[in-house]
Formats: C-alpha cells, structure tokens, sequence
C-alpha cells in the first residue's frame, strides 16, 4: 500500500514537473518581468509580428508609443506610423521612439498585461474617451508638465480642454475630434438608378420619381433595400430576393459594433440612473431596427459571418460592396479607393426627428507609470504640434486646433483626389454631437462596456433571438454589473 | 557433499551504511546538470505559484499597484462558490472536454494506425504531413480556421452546400462553437499520434501472429493486443488531452474576441479567469481562480493514475 502512494505521489511530480517545463503556456496570474518588444503588432486579419524598425539605442532615451487602444492598428496605417516614428527619430538625438502596435480588439487587455508586469509604456493613442475609461487613474495629470514646458493652449478652445478632464486631472491635451457622417458609395447609387442622400441638415431625400422623405432611419432602411442585391441581380425589395446569396449590402455601421454605440446615432443617453442600468426606448428600438437589418424578410446589413467573409473581409464599406456606411471621420484612414474609387458623404440621418451625430474625441496620454514623462511629453510636444499634420492624415481626425482643420482638410482632398468630398458635412455634424457620449465611463467599466458589446455580437450573430428577452437580459445584467456583483452567462 | 555445502554456506552480509561514494557522486552530477532546469522551475514556475496563493488572499488593482494590496482573508475562496459564472465556465470547460479529449485520442490513434499500416505506400510522407500543421503557431491557426469554417464564405460550408446541405454557422451557433473549436485542435494532433504511432511499433509482432494462428481477426487483435499493449501511451496522452482541455484559453480567446461569443458558449474558464485577472482588474480573484483550476486538474490526474492499474498494461510487469 505504502509503496503505491509512494509510486502514485513520485509520478504525479514527475508529471507536474515535466508538465511544468514543458506545458504551452496558460495565462497563470502571477507577475512577470516582460521585455516590451518594439514594433509588435498583434492583428486579427493579419496574423504578422512587425518586427521593430529600430534596436534600442544606447545614447537616447526610450519612449514607448502603445497604438491600438483607438485607431491607429489598420494595415494601412502601420507603414505611416513607421514612418512617423522615422521621421521623428532622424530630427533629434536625445529620444528613441518606438512604436508597439496592437489590434484593437485585444489592445485593453494586452495593456493591462504590460501594466500588470510594470512594463507601462510611456504614450497611448490615439486614444478615446472609451479607451481612457477603461485604465481609471492611469494616466498622468499633463497640467504641471504643460506649465513646466510653457505648452502653448491659445489655440484650443476651453471647452475641448474640459473635456479631457477626468476627476480635475487633465489626462490628454486635445488632439483630434471625429464627427460622424454616411459615407456613401456613389457607384453603387449611379447603377441602381437612385439619386445620393442629401449633404445639408433639413434636406429631405428625393426618390427617382419625385416624391420626398424626411431622411430618418426608415428612409435609410428603404434606401438600403434597394441597393441591397443577391448574386442575381435581385436587390431585397424583389420576390425573388435570395438573402442567403447577398454579393453587397446597402448600409452598414462601419466599425460601431458596440450596441450602446449604433444605439447612440438614435439618440444620446447614460445608461446608468441611480446606480442602475437605465436603458431608454430609442436604444431599443435603434437595436430592433439593427436586427431586422441583417435578419428581417428585407435586410440589407451584412451580419457578422458576411462581415468577417471573404467578400467584405472585415472592412465592409471599404470592400466596394456597402452602399452606405456611418461612422466617424476616423475612418478616412481606412478606405481602398480601388474599391471605392467614387465617394462621398451625407449627413447622418434622424430618428424622431433629432440628429445625433456621436462624436469620438481622441487624444494621446502619457502613462502615471512612466519611467520618463518628461521626455515623454517631449515626444508628445511634437505629436500635437509639429508632427500633428502627419498624425490628422494617419487617423483622420478633424484638429482640435482651429489654426490646423484648413491643412488637414487639404490633406484629405489631395487623399481622395480626384474626388470631391464635401467635408462641411462633418463640420455641420459638429453640433449634433451625443451629448452624454456614449464613450462615458460606467461603473465596472471594463464589464459593463462587454455587456454591451456582446448584445452588438449577439444581434449580429444570432438570428433567432428573443429580443425583449435579451435586453431584459441585459438591463439585468448591467444592474449586477453596476452593483459590482457577478454575472452568469446564459447556460451553453 | 560436505564441501559443497560448506562452500554454499550462506556468509553474514554487513549492515549497509547508505550509497556508495560513487553512487552519491553520480546523484550528485545528475542534480548538477538538472539543476537548469531545476532551477528555472522554481523560479519561473513553483515562486510564481506561491505568489499567485498570496494574491489569492489579497485584494488590489492591477493598473494602481501604488495603492497596494489588501489582505481580505478567504473572501475570495468564498466568492468561488457564489459565482455562478464560475459553474458556468466550468460547463463549458468540462462540455469542450466531453467533446475533444475522446476525440484527441481516438483520431490519432486511427492516424496511427493508418501511417504505420503495410499497406500505405510512402508512409514517411504522410507522417510528415500529418505532423507538419502542429508546426503552425495556435494564432495563425485560428484565422486560418476562421476562414474555412467561415459559415458564408468558407469553403466547408461551400462543398456541404454543393451536396445539398446547409452547413451550420460554425462560429456563430452556440450548439455548434465547441465542435469547432474541437475540429480546429485536429491540426494540433500530430504530436499525440507520433506518440501513438512509437507504440505501435513497439507491440511485438509474434504477438499478432500467434493470435492469428488462433484464429483472430483483425478487430479482436486491435482491442486485445494493440490497445492494451499501447495502454500506457494512451494513459500518456489522455492525462495530457484532459490536462489541455481545462486549460484551452488561446484559440476561445480569439475567436470570441476575449468575451465567450457567442453567448457565453466559449467563456472557458481560462478565458473567464484572464478578464477577471487583466481585463477587470481584479488580480486576487484571478489568482483564486487560477488555484481552483489546479486543484480540479490535480484532482482529475490522481483519479486517473490511481485508476490506471485497471486498463494500463505495463509489458515489463510494473503497476
């Protein structure tokens, strides 16, 4: 007996300490000492390790520039932010920048890990209200930092240095805003025969035969069946429409895959009153209309198995195949005008009668952990000033700085020449922004976006969802999540 | 006679004193170059474990470590039992292992058999290709996979629909998630049916021939010859395949984008354990956690190797 103990305890060492040596390796929850590699990027579509464009150099200090949180990890943008950095590099001796790129999807979580690990980079951005509300206390307060280098803030209006205020700490000086707007595909329009929506705020939309419609989220749906075509040539409005065999779609919510997000453009709204989850009509109906979009007798939205296929691959209204996408300016960044040679924009249509055109206000900040803010804010000097023409066409943010937004429209029409896209839509979308934004840090912050974001998943995903049932569900959940409490998911 | 048996008289032996001074000597080179090894374990695995049981009694944040720990006793330990998201990703754990461990030793055996069959021309060739997708890192893995599991545009949903059928959305459908996730580890299965195909040239040869004199088929000699003379291989790879199961965190992380999607269907408990610890930011939790999924694995291994001496046959006699 004994000497069976005996066997069995010596085997299950010897296994664990073989295991131990050689398991893959699992997330265990303990503290790691991680070199921070330059240049990793970690991408969905793109399965590469962009290797570092610089080894460390031993004469200058590094500062370690974390992309991802916002914008900033599309392919197209990676060779401009190397070159970027470059540029930077060559035009003085004292910093190293270099650049760690992450796609966005696993961004937070890679930074808590490098927080985790005390290996805090020094600046991240662009970055969101949304991305910031996720590392409460984070980041460093700028303000002793901007009087200590005299940082000019004439240009920059009050109100937009309020905003970037969380609990009195200035936690980023304002870089870029991002109005939203319908990008539309003018081709797709010319071959069905349709006039394109309308550029001016109270102009109605004029159908072929005459008749007019107030542009609203009905209208758009109405629209967007007609350019919705199967690979016969049927759009969705034709008894022969084949919804399993869609080759292009008539609106998409480009990149907004966040319920409280697309919910936004029907209006704007805190979700949280009294400590509980406040979850108002218009959102509601925002997520029914989202659905029956993709999943209705009619849709004309890509679902998310169409979104992540091979004909839309991941960046549905850059594909050619989506007539009509809204999201923000950022998204200048990211539009092949070889699919999509001829465009341009339309405001943003209304839902009961009111516009909401939610706005994303990015900027960088500088780590509390960081090992050398002040060279940091340097490297930050730069990126807000002088380097900030080549960053606006990187990201393609409207500049916070009035002196900078005449350059930087220039920028995008030599961008999209010979187009001639009539930007004032943003400019005049500008005012309808969502006010509470949607990007607001919740209680549990981190758990209540998920909540969130898995109903913009399960709409997408899920054709055969009880959606009473699942805002229920999510009402329910969020009051959990605000209390701090924990949270099942429906059994599998 | 009397000689002889003078000469087997049996001669008191001494009292040993312990090991030799060369038998200590070889231990004590044998420790020397274990002691890498030795050494990297303690430090990189057996200190972080003692540290994460710390933690485990702690409360703090990890994005403010300036604010420091908080001892909170057991309170942990007993938030395990009222989680009910902590049941919930044990489910789907333990619902991914139902599916994949028969699986991940079934097939690579039957992969086994094939590669070491007398029949198969250019064997070496399909051992290579059966290997080589292991080489594959798990990442690039998974979006290869997403693409042909793609329930639009992927090419398996494209050759059922040429045979009339209706492929299933392999990613989206919380029924059908977990056999993907399943089918996608056959890529990984190459290792386990190397292990598989070293036994099986190590069963002896007169065995078959000797049940075939008897009269027995081929199928009687699979189960009464190669599978108990394999046992211990199978032992082998079944204790890693369950070990794996409950810690499958990289490929749900992926596909789910780090939330359990669809639904919940892919919130492994790994994958619960890495939110609560990174992306919620409660690091004492996490460590419980993460104390909980070893206990239940180290549960699961002793319920195997005390079950072992049932079915594992060892040819050279040891139990």
């Amino acid at each position: 007996m004994r000497k069976s103990i005996f066997k069995v305890m010596a085997g299950l060492t010897g296994l664990a300490l073989a295991l131990g040596a050689c398991a893959t390796p699992t997330p265990e929850v303990v503290v790691q000492t991680q070199v921070v590699k330059e240049t990793q990027v970690v991408t969905v579509k793109e399965t590469q390790i962009v290797q570092n464009t610089a080894e460390p150099q031993a004469d200058r200090v590094q500062i370690y520039w974390y992309i991802g949180l916002g914008a900033g990890s599309q392919p197209a943008q990676i060779p401009l932010e190397k070159a970027f950095v470059e540029k930077y590099n060559a035009s003085q001796n004292e910093i190293q920048l270099i650049p760690i790129i992450v796609d966005n999807k696993y961004a937070r979580d890679n930074l808590t890990t490098q927080l985790a690990a005390d290996n805090a980079p020094d600046i991240v951005g662009p970055v969101g209200t949304a991305g910031r509300a996720a590392f409460p206390g984070a980041f460093l307060d700028l303000e002793p930092l901007v009087k200590e280098f005299n940082y000019d803030t004439s240009d920059i209006d009050p109100g937009f240095l309020q905003f970037y205020k969380v609990e009195g700490k200035l936690e980023g000086l304002p870089f870029a805003i991002f109005p939203s707007a319908v990008y539309i595909n003018k081709d797709l329009f010319d071959e069905a025969g349709l006039p394109y929506p309308p550029q001016k705020l109270g102009d109605k939309y004029k159908w072929p035969d005459g008749t007019e419609d107030e542009w609203n989220f009905d209208t758009i749906a109405k629209l967007a069946r007609k350019l919705t075509v199967d690979k016969n040539g049927n759009d969705a409005t034709s008894p022969s429409f084949d919804a399993n065999n869609i080759v292009q779609w008539g609106f998409n919510f480009q990149w907004n895959d966040d319920s409280r997000a697309f919910g936004s453009y029907f209006c704007a709204h805190y979700p949280v009153k009294d400590g509980k989850a406040d979850l108002p009509d218009c959102w509601k109906a925002a997520w029914k209309w989202y659905y029956e979009a993709i999943w209705g007798k009619q849709p004309f939205m890509p679902n998310q198995a169409a979104i992540d296929g091979q004909l839309l691959g991941g960046n549905p209204f850059s594909s050619g195949k989506v007539a009509m996408g809204e999201t923000h300016l950022w998204y200048t960044c990211c539009i092949d005008t070889k699919n999509v040679p001829h465009l341009d924009v339309a405001v943003v249509p209304s839902y009961d009668g009111n516009v909401t055109s939610k706005m994303h206000g990015d900027t960088f900040a500088i780590m509390a952990g960081s090992k050398h803010p002040k060279e940091a804010f340097k490297v930050y000097s730069y990126m807000l000033g002088e380097g900030a023409q080549d960053l606006y066409g990187i990201y393609g943010g409207l500049p916070a700085r009035t002196s900078q937004q005449a350059d930087f429209f220039k920028g995008l029409d030599t961008k999209f020449a010979p187009n001639k896209i009539d930007w004032q839509v943003f400019l005049d979308m500008i005012p309808h922004l969502d006010a509470p934004n949607h990007e607001l840090g919740l209680p549990n912050n981190n758990k209540a976006n998920d909540a969130f974001i898995a109903l913009g998943a399960d709409l997408r995903s899920n054709a055969k969802l009880d959606l009473d049932a699942r805002f229920a569900k999510l009402a329910s959940d969020l009051d959990l999540i605000y209390a701090g409490k924990e949270v099942p998911t429906p059994a599998p | 006679m009397a000689a002889i048996a003078h000469e087997t008289q049996s001669v008191p032996v001494s009292k040993r004193r312990g090991p030799s001074f060369v038998t200590r000597r070889e231990a004590i080179w044998g420790y020397v170059f274990l002691s890498p090894w030795i050494i990297g374990f303690v430090l990189f695995t057996g200190l972080p474990m003692v540290v994460s049981l710390i933690y485990s009694f702690t409360q703090f944040n990890l994005i403010k470590p300036e604010e420091g720990m908080t001892f909170v006793g057991l309170r942990n330990w007993f938030q395990l039992f009222r989680d009910p998201q902590i049941y919930q990703s044990l489910l789907v754990s333990v619902r991914f292992a139902l599916i994949s461990v028969p699986l991940g030793i079934a097939l690579p055996l039957g992969l086994a058999l094939l590669v070491n069959s007398k029949h198969l021309i250019a064997k070496n060739v399909f051992r290579a290709l059966f290997y080589m997708p292991t080489m594959i890192p798990i990442v690039a893995t998974v979006l290869i996979w997403g693409g042909i599991l793609n329930s639009d545009t992927g090419w398996l949903n494209r050759l059922l629909a040429i045979i009339g059928i209706e492929g299933p959305k392999w990613f989206q459908d919380k029924h059908w998630v977990l056999v993907t996730l399943s089918i996608m580890g056959f890529w990984g299965l190459g290792t386990t049916m190397v292990t598989m195909l070293a036994g099986l040239q190590n069963v002896p040869t007169d065995l078959y021939e000797a049940a075939k004199v008897d009269g027995a088929g081929p199928i009687y000699s699979f189960f009464n010859i190669t599978v108990p003379m394999i046992s211990p291989i199978i032992f082998y790879n079944l204790t890693l395949a369950i070990i794996g199961a409950f810690q499958y965190f990289t490929q749900a992380y992926i596909i789910s984008n780090g939330r359990g999607d669809p639904e919940g269907a892919t919130y492994f408990f790994n994958l619960y354990l890495f939110k609560t610890a990174f992306s919620f930011l409660d690091m004492g939790y996490g460590a419980t956690m993460a104390w909980l999924m070893f206990l239940i694995v180290l549960v699961l291994t002793i319920i195997l190797f005390t079950t072992s001496g049932r079915w594992v046959y060892y040819a050279s006699g040891e139990d």
